[in-house]
């Protein structure tokens, strides 16, 4: 095949992805989202199948026979506990605007820079190999077919100028670095990409199953064909007998646990199914899907497999080219080129999905966090961090490709593909211990994590890389017969003494034990500093905050406004600062400009938000740069001692409790004030009523004496006598009923219980018919107009005709003996009823006028003497009517007349008439 | 997530754990075949594909209580 065809048909599929890409994010900015959907994210979980499993798997088949199947069967075993694990990750990871699987370590562990920059390093040197078998997969095919030679290895000898591999690694880095790199994004997400992955998987499975059906049933008759043709050959044994093929339980099981952690915990995969996600409940539909892309691109393996030894039985052809050599052996150079871009694809998701999440680690978790600690990046005449941050994207993109570049050159091609890339797996599974702990385990301290990660990839690096690194003549390989510094326990293979394990069993085996016992009393024998209880409190209990959506600061940070805005202005630029602060103004209510220092809700706000795009650990340290922590309170203290929400709930009820019990306290204590002072009203009270009672009574006992002592007086003086004990009688029967009167009211205070509609032109009236004749007996004229004759008000009835009558009455004692006019008025005004009553007798001088309304007042006329009534009357008035919420006015001028006015609210009026009384 | 899913959820998982591994898969392990296709080969591709549909099951079923 020509070359130019060749270069011309990759160059047409990268400008497709790119189209895709492009569309994809056009469609993201008008709304329309492509990649929102749980088809979608499935398929980007598909990046899991690279060259390995495009190629490798072929191969792997071939020599091993069923060795190939576990790594496909593990992420389906696991996929049903996304709905468990994954889950709970992504929503810990949104909350915490955590971008990578370094941050959610460093974050988990008290926000440590230290552990991030492990966990880094060992994504860094554990994908390498697994990237660099991605170049060796393209630039192989692309070999196999300019030259047509079938041949894997022998590329390579040549000048440096020649080498295909090295024209794919800049090409992947020019690709990853327009792809994945335009602009820094909050979230580090990239729906173009995530779109062009998704297209890139349907087009890998697609190709791969046109070649399958292509070699099964046209080259073939089917599989039952193929497994018959290949009856006689040597690995037919293994496909009958897992045992005969050297696969034992333990190999097989650790294959399979190795693939389930990969599958999570890989970087590009975790970027693809937590950074990526927009929505947890797609993981519902993916657990599913994704196993079935899995089921559906191994079905054709077997057959491809056979069908490559049946047809080159001599050996001469790596068989982890069958699937291109076959068709192309065929005849068929169009569908080999086919194949060749479906393979293309497989291996350049990868890479860039990998190198994506590798960058965004180095620049987040490694570069970052040292620029920091060099105070270049706070100094507040630097340039543009976020250019600089792409800047050191792109420099560590070029970096990792370099790496692969270099360990495919120097290692990578005296491997099969699936030998490096269980390396790989080996590597991320180093991870597991601490994040499931991390996310399950409270008591999981950042000490422990440290001891895990460090031992299991030491241990890893021990048993898997340097042994390829010496085995390939990179280094000098005594160490692997007999022990590194000639120490025989410590053998990268036997390690110990443990032999008769396979490299990767023995290597899963040591690293993944030594990690998790690490872990495990490395974080039961250290403790945890504030912001560690913090963050493992919220990350295994994420689903209780969530709910109740608290804020989960434990130290409080405070900074100055004017520094919080320099500083997220040079880490996320002017628009996105003003998008933060109008948020957050909005949710609580506050403006952010008339303030001077930031409150520890604003200052962690824009910490989370800062992380989202330079990781947990440097957001940490650039805050910290700026913000001064309040010293701890005691109930800060109490928190964090006791970190769980359960405590903190039962002290903020305790809180509540007190303050009611506060409130009922200062209740008490007005209630106790105001009891004694009626105490006090109450003695007086009984005073006086005691001094108007003797009175009458002294008065009544010493005429009553004098008519004992005296049978001989006159009758006129008698006469005279008894009169006056009969009106002094009087007078003291009308006291006492008074006064029980005032008790009825005082008791009946603030019952309004009693009240009731009450036609109150038809109460004033009836009370005026029933005086009249008193009236017209004194002498008096009586007038009396009601102006609306269906007035309503609520009261009592019995209190308000008390009160009419004791007016009425109160003129009439006041009356001149002659030529005495009274006057009952009653109207609306406004909302209220007026009642008036007015006399034309002696009047109230101006300084009575106060007193008439209190307990026992009378006027004292020089005239007339000591008036008749107790002097409760207008008090008992006063009383009622303020029950109902009125209120009594008295306007009077002396030897004129006085007029009583009432006013009380109005319910409402009906239009009821009668005659003019 | 009903909580009754969760138990589904680590049922299917714990039962695939176990199909998938040994010594299950020594029972078709012996030499036979079917149709001229190993045992083995029908085996895991139908267990497969039936673990699928029992996950697919477990995760999309709806307001029915499972």
């Amino acid at each position: 095949m020509h070359p130019s065809l060749l270069i011309f048909a990759s160059i047409f599929y990268v400008a497709i992805l790119f189209l895709v890409a492009y569309w994809a994010e056009r469609r993201a900015k008008k709304g329309k989202s492509l990649v929102n959907n749980p088809y979608i994210y499935a398929l980007s979980l598909a990046v899991y199948c690279t060259a390995w499993t495009y190629y490798g798997n072929v191969g792997r088949a071939a020599t091993s026979g069923w060795g190939f199947l576990p790594i496909f069967l593990g992420p389906t075993i696991i996929a049903p506990l996304w709905m468990i694990v994954l889950k709970k990750i992504i929503i810990i990871s949104k909350s915490q605007r955590i971008n990578s699987i370094a941050d959610f370590i460093s974050s988990r562990y008290g926000k440590s820079i230290w552990l991030g920059v492990l966990a880094t390093l060992i994504s860094v040197f554990g994908i390498i190999p697994y990237i660099s078998i991605q170049l060796k997969a393209i630039a192989s095919t692309f070999d196999i077919l300019i030259s047509h030679s079938s041949h894997f290895n022998n590329f390579s000898h040549g000048p440096i100028y020649q080498d295909t591999a090295l024209y794919i690694a800049i090409a992947l880095v020019v690709f990853t670095v327009l792809f994945g790199t335009r602009h820094l994004d909050a979230n580090e997400r990239h729906e173009g990409l995530v779109a062009a992955i998704a297209f890139e998987s349907v087009f890998k499975l697609v190709a791969f199953l046109t070649a399958g059906i292509f070699i099964t049933f046209i080259l073939h008759n089917g599989v039952g064909d193929i497994f018959e043709k290949a009856s006689d050959l040597p690995i037919m044994e293994k496909l009958y007998d897992l045992e005969a093929s050297g696969i034992n339980g333990g190999t097989w099981f650790f294959l399979m646990v190795l693939s389930m952690m990969a599958i999570m915990f890989l970087p590009r995969q975790f970027h693809v199914s937590v950074v990526e996600n927009t929505n947890s409940d797609f993981l519902k539909k993916a657990s599913w899907l994704f196993p079935l892309y899995l089921f559906l691109i191994n079905l054709f393996v077997l057959p491809i497999a056979l069908s490559g030894l049946i047809q080159y039985p001599e050996g001469l052809v790596n068989p982890d080219t069958f699937v291109l050599s076959i068709p192309l052996d065929a005849g068929k150079d169009y569908l080999a080129l086919f194949v060749a871009l479906g393979g293309f694809s497989a291996a350049t998701s990868m890479v860039i999905m990998a190198v994506i999440a590798l960058s965004i680690m180095i620049s987040n978790n490694l570069v970052l966090p040292l620029l920091i600690r060099s105070q270049t990046i706070t100094n507040p005449y630097v340039f543009d961090v976020s250019k600089r941050l792409l800047g050191i994207r792109r420099v560590s993109i070029i970096l990792v490709v370099l790496l692969a570049y270099g360990y495919f050159k120097s290692v990578g091609q005296g491997y099969t593909l699936v030998s490096i890339g269980l390396i790989s797996f080996t590597a991320v599974a180093q991870f597991a211990p601490v994040i499931l702990g991390g996310i399950f385990w409270k008591r999981g301290t950042k000490a422990g994590a440290f001891i895990g990660l460090s031992l299991g990839f030491l241990i890893w690096a021990f048993t898997l890389p340097l042994p390829t690194l010496a085995e390939t003549g990179v280094i000098d390989d005594s160490f692997i017969t007999n022990g590194i510094f000639g120490i025989s326990i410590l053998k990268p293979y036997a390690l110990f003494g443990l032999e008769g394990f396979d490299h990767i069993s023995h290597a899963v085996l040591w690293s993944l034990s030594l990690n998790f016992f690490g872990y495990y009393f490395g974080s039961l024998f250290s403790r945890q500093d504030p912001v560690e209880i913090t963050q493992a409190d919220y990350f295994v209990n994420v689903y209780k905050y969530r709910v109740s959506s608290q804020d989960f600061e434990v130290l409080r940070k405070k900074a100055r406004i004017s520094d919080l805005r320099n500083l997220t202005n040079r880490f996320l630029g002017e628009k996105r600062l003003e998008t933060l602060f109008a948020v957050f103004e909005e949710k609580h209510g506050l403006k952010i400009s008339e303030l001077n220092i930031a409150p520890p809700e604003l200052v962690n706000y824009i910490e989370t938000n800062l992380a989202g795009s330079i990781g947990a650990a440097s957001a940490k340290v650039i805050i910290n740069s700026i913000a001064k922590e309040d010293p701890i309170s005691l109930e800060e203290m109490f928190r964090v001692l006791e970190q769980t929400q359960e405590v903190i709930k039962y002290s903020k009820q305790l809180e509540l409790k007190s303050a009611e019990l506060e409130a009922t306290t200062l209740q008490l204590k007005i209630a106790n004030h105001k009891l004694k002072e009626l105490d006090q009203l109450k003695a007086e009270f009984i005073t006086t009523v005691t001094h108007e009672l003797r009175t009458p009574i002294t008065s009544i006992k010493s005429l009553g004496k004098i008519l004992q002592t005296n049978p001989d007086l006159s009758e006129t003086k008698k006469g005279e006598y008894l009169e006056i004990i009969v009106t002094e009688s009087e007078r003291l029967s009308r006291l006492v009923n008074q006064v029980l009167d005032l008790e009825k009211i005082q008791a009946s205070d603030k019952d309004a219980d009693g009240f009731e509609d009450i036609p109150f032109s038809e109460l004033v009236r009836r009370s005026f018919l029933n005086l009249k004749q008193l009236m017209t007996d004194r002498n008096i004229r009586p007038g009396c107009r009601i102006m609306d004759a269906g007035m309503i008000i609520r009261g009592n009835y019995d209190q308000l005709t008390q009160v009419v009558v004791n007016l009425i009455s109160n003129a009439i004692k006041f009356c001149p003996p002659v030529e005495g006019i009274i006057e009952v008025t009653l109207a609306v005004e406004g909302d209220n009823c007026v009642l008036k009553v007015s006399d034309n007798g002696v009047g109230i001088p101006p300084d009575q006028q106060e007193k008439i309304f209190e307990k026992f007042t009378q006027v004292s006329n020089q005239e007339l003497g000591k008036p008749a009534g107790s002097g409760l009357g207008l008090f008992i008035t006063k009383r009622i009517i303020e029950n109902h919420k009125g209120s009594i006015e008295v306007s009077s001028r002396v030897n004129f007349g006085t007029t009583f006015k009432i006013i009380l609210p109005l319910l409402k009026k009906e239009s009821i008439s009668f005659g003019e009384a | 997530m009903t909580n009754d899913r969760s138990y589904f959820i680590f049922g299917i998982f714990i039962l695939a754990i176990l199909i998938f591994n040994f010594p299950f898969l020594g029972i078709f392990g012996k030499g036979k075949a079917l149709a001229g296709i190993p045992l083995l080969y029908w085996f895991f591709f139908i267990a497969w594909l039936l673990v699928i549909v029992g996950i697919a099951l477990v995760t999309t079923v709806h307001r029915r209580k499972i």
